[in-house]
């Protein structure tokens, strides 16, 4: 059987806070790491500077702001499983980039910035109006 | 009488009337201590001496005050971790500042980036970056490729003009990125967040075996921690294993829904179902409650909210394994047999997943990486048949007094978290966490190594492997004593694993840096050697293939593999390795490093070896030296073609 919710109308209203600060967070932080990499490869700014953006920017998006979407996700999940689809994305982009002999890594790494941009203003849209979206799994 | 009494009550009227800290100031207080120590720990770092480094490593180097800052660091922890309410900022800040003192020291005290196997991945990812292909038959690691094309792809995207520049803090990023999936998956296990806390501290000590260099593993086992917290998550069951199952009364539906310790957040219907935190319902509004009785829905019910994230989250698993089986060959081994015995044992409701993986695997290894399988047939399934060779290949003892202290060491410190861990294991009966996971996450990869020697090595990776698990249960066992010694075992741990750890990570310290004067000598060899000539090191520690992949060969002087059978005399050695380097027409160079000749007496050779094999050199009249310098010396085969000149 299915144990019932325990949780009370306050609890509820905080939860629905609490995901649309991270959704805004995640969200802003998604386009300003995008936005900013695409200016500094756009600028080719030297690696000193323009590596930390790109390479933040790679372990962040497009997944863990993807994932964000979801609100059945705890922030934690979010992070984790985000953090470690993210770096098997990079890995196989590149190897199908390799097998395929299309070797155009920056071109494509500017493609999944602006995913990663897109899946941010999406989140950021989302997180307008949370309401009726907070249909969290029931911890135990 | 009276006045001293008066006295006496001063001092308490006084305390009491002192305001308490604003907790945000208060939390900053604390978050002081373990940036004090890390900031200590970094600038003694700066004072120390990197011709320091001895027959036991880097703690010969270290000075004392590194000691005092990991000391700060472990009070710090044990203080925020025993406070009735986890104080999170303070453990994360620990965390960071104890794999940066333990990670680090090596990329502060050394002048160039340690360890030569990561220079040569380096070579290989900037033999991508460059020319966006990939070299099979060249090495057996460019057959598991996405490593490197990953970062070729990072690398290139963020101008990096060479990843070299990223091998100094390789370590010490990669530990970072291990921490929250290690966390996650012991919350996940344990059910307790302090008890979490408590297993990822221990991690960096545990962490000697040292995969975490530039290196495909590395990021592999990243990938196998992510997705054993998938796994265990949102797809966690409490079921009953399969034997269990195979017993079960008609009556029974195998199902502990109610258990109130089980793995899973979600519920053991067998479909994703959400309780809605806002209507406070028992079900969601979206969904009528009847839809969620696992009794009573229709079969083909599913929240649509639901399979939605089902299927996203299966997405993610899918891209983790194709990663991970593309990328190193070792891990998804591991990862197989790990999911498949948790389902097993009924704590995945995946299924058919381990079947999935090892599709994945297969496939990959019959289309990526036949040039490494096409001949090699017996590499890869030899092991089968010498199931007690491969364990007694890992626990070698070599003739040198000092480098057998150091594997005693490690043997102690694997025995310590194991013992530690068998103990939690029988502890734990009566604590909610989940003893069947962490066992089989431990055990699994012990067993698994059965099948392959991984040139002496699986039992390395089968410990890092058994680490997630054993350190769950070694989490369990210093908990399971009385609340009030808990710090007290805690600290005495980490007292002991702190040495332990510098002499079992940073021992072979003396052959595993790179010392300037060895990459001078090989951009020497590379600027003088043409294209097509053949390299050959004395003995294995040699850094080289760090630029110009592929345009030389590279063949072995299988010098360990004769020393089986003795060590090779000098007078004997040196005609059978000019007769190698002359099978080339273009020429061929034999390298001798400092590394090589701190390495060859703890592996096979008596001291002074080394010296002998040099004076046997030049008397030859087979070699003449071409270079030198304090840490190289290049000689040049006489008798090939040699259109090199230095």
């Amino acid at each position: 059987m299915i144990p019932a919710s325990h949780s009370s109308p306050a609890d509820s209203e905080g939860r629905r806070y609490s995901l649309r600060a991270q959704r805004l967070a995640i969200g802003a932080l998604a386009v300003a790491l995008s936005i900013a990499s695409v200016a500094l490869v756009a600028a080719s700014a030297p690696w000193q500077i323009r590596f930390p953006f790109v390479a933040a920017a790679a372990v962040f998006g497009p997944a863990i702001p993807a994932l964000r979407l979801r609100p059945e996700l705890s922030l934690g999940e979010c992070l984790v499983y985000g953090m470690g689809a993210d770096v098997a994305l990079q890995m196989l982009v590149g190897l199908v980039l390799v097998l395929s002999h299309v070797w155009a890594p920056v071109a494509v790494s500017l493609g999944l910035l602006v995913v990663t941009f897109a899946v941010g203003l999406k989140l950021l849209w989302d997180a307008r109006d949370i309401k009726g979206q907070v249909c969290t799994p029931q911890h135990h | 009488m009276l006045s001293s009494k008066a006295d006496s009550l001063r001092p308490a009227i006084q305390v009491r009337s002192i305001r308490p800290l604003p907790p945000f100031i208060l939390m900053l207080a604390r978050c002081a201590l373990p940036l004090a120590g890390l900031a200590i720990g970094l600038l003694s770092l700066t004072t120390a001496r990197e011709s320091a480094i001895g027959q036991y490593g880097l703690i010969q180097a270290l000075p004392p005050l590194y000691f005092v800052s990991l000391g700060i660091v472990a009070i710090s922890f044990i203080l925020a971790w025993r406070s009735p309410q986890p104080r999170f900022p303070e453990v994360i800040l620990c965390m960071i500042s104890l794999v940066v003192l333990l990670q680090g020291a090596p990329g502060i005290i050394e002048s160039e980036p340690r360890f030569s196997t990561a220079w040569l991945h380096a070579g290989f990812t900037d033999f991508v970056a460059q020319t966006g292909r990939v070299l099979p038959k060249i090495d057996a690691r460019f057959n598991w490729p996405s490593f490197f094309t990953g970062m070729a792809f990072l690398g290139r995207a963020g101008g990096l003009p060479n990843v070299i520049i990223l091998l100094k803090w390789w370590p010490v990023f990669i530990n970072l990125l291990y921490l929250p999936p290690l966390y996650l998956l012991a919350k996940l296990v344990l059910r307790e967040e302090k008890k979490a806390m408590l297993a990822i501290w221990l991690f960096p000590f545990a962490n000697w075996v040292g995969q975490d260099y530039y290196s495909p593993q590395s990021v592999a086992y990243l990938l196998y921690l992510v997705l054993l917290c998938l796994v265990l998550g949102p797809y966690g069951a409490s079921r009953k294993g399969v034997i269990g199952r195979l017993r079960r009364k008609p009556e029974d539906n195998g199902l502990i829904a109610d258990n109130p310790g089980m793995t899973s957040r979600y519920h053991t219907c067998g479909r994703f179902a959400g309780a809605c935190h806002e209507c406070g319902a028992r079900y969601c509004k979206c969904c009528q409650p009847i839809q969620h009785e696992h009794q009573k829905k229709p079969p083909d019910d599913w929240h649509p909210q639901a399979r939605a994230h089902a299927i996203t989250l299966l997405l993610v698993m899918l891209v983790l394994c194709a990663a991970m089986d593309t990328g190193h060959q070792l891990t998804p081994v591991f990862a197989v047999a790990t999911v498949a015995v948790l389902v097993f044992f009924g704590r995945t409701r995946l299924l058919a997943w381990p079947g999935v993986m090892f599709l994945l695997a297969a496939a990959w290894i019959c289309y990526g990486a036949v040039a490494y399988w096409a001949g090699h047939l017996t590499a890869l399934f030899g092991g089968l048949s010498t199931v007690t060779g491969n364990y007694a290949g890992n626990l070698r003892l070599h003739a040198n007094a000092a480098h057998g202290d150091i594997v005693h060491v490690r043997l102690l410190a694997a025995g310590v978290i194991w013992t530690l861990a068998a103990i939690g294991f029988f502890a734990g009966r009566k604590m909610r966490a989940d003893r069947t996971a962490a066992a089989v996450m431990m055990l699994t990869p012990l067993f698994t190594i059965a099948g392959q020697s991984y040139g002496d090595e699986a039992g390395l990776r089968a410990f890092l492997f058994s680490l997630p698990g054993a350190l769950c249960l070694v989490a369990m066992a210093l908990t399971s004593v009385r609340p009030g010694l808990r710090p007290i075992l805690t600290g005495a741990l980490t007292a002991a694993l702190i040495p332990s750890f510098l002499i079992a990570r940073w021992g072979n310290e003396l052959f595993e840096r790179v010392l300037p004067g060895e990459i001078s000598a090989m951009n020497a060899l590379y600027r003088i050697a043409p294209p097509g000539s053949s390299m050959m090191a004395l003995t294995s520690p040699m850094t080289w293939q760090f630029e110009k992949v592929g345009q030389y060969q590279y063949p072995n002087s299988n010098i360990e593999q004769f020393a089986s059978n003795g060590t090779p005399s000098p007078a004997r050695l040196v005609p059978g390795l000019a007769g190698q380097l002359r099978k080339n027409p273009r020429g061929g160079y034999l390298i001798i490093t400092s590394s090589q000749l701190e390495y060859a007496p703890t592996a096979f050779a008596p001291p002074g070896w080394g010296a002998d094999v040099e004076k046997q050199l030049s008397q030859s009249h087979l070699f003449r030296l071409i270079y030198s310098n304090s840490a190289s010396k290049i000689y040049q085969v006489v008798g090939a073609h040699d259109s090199g000149q230095p």
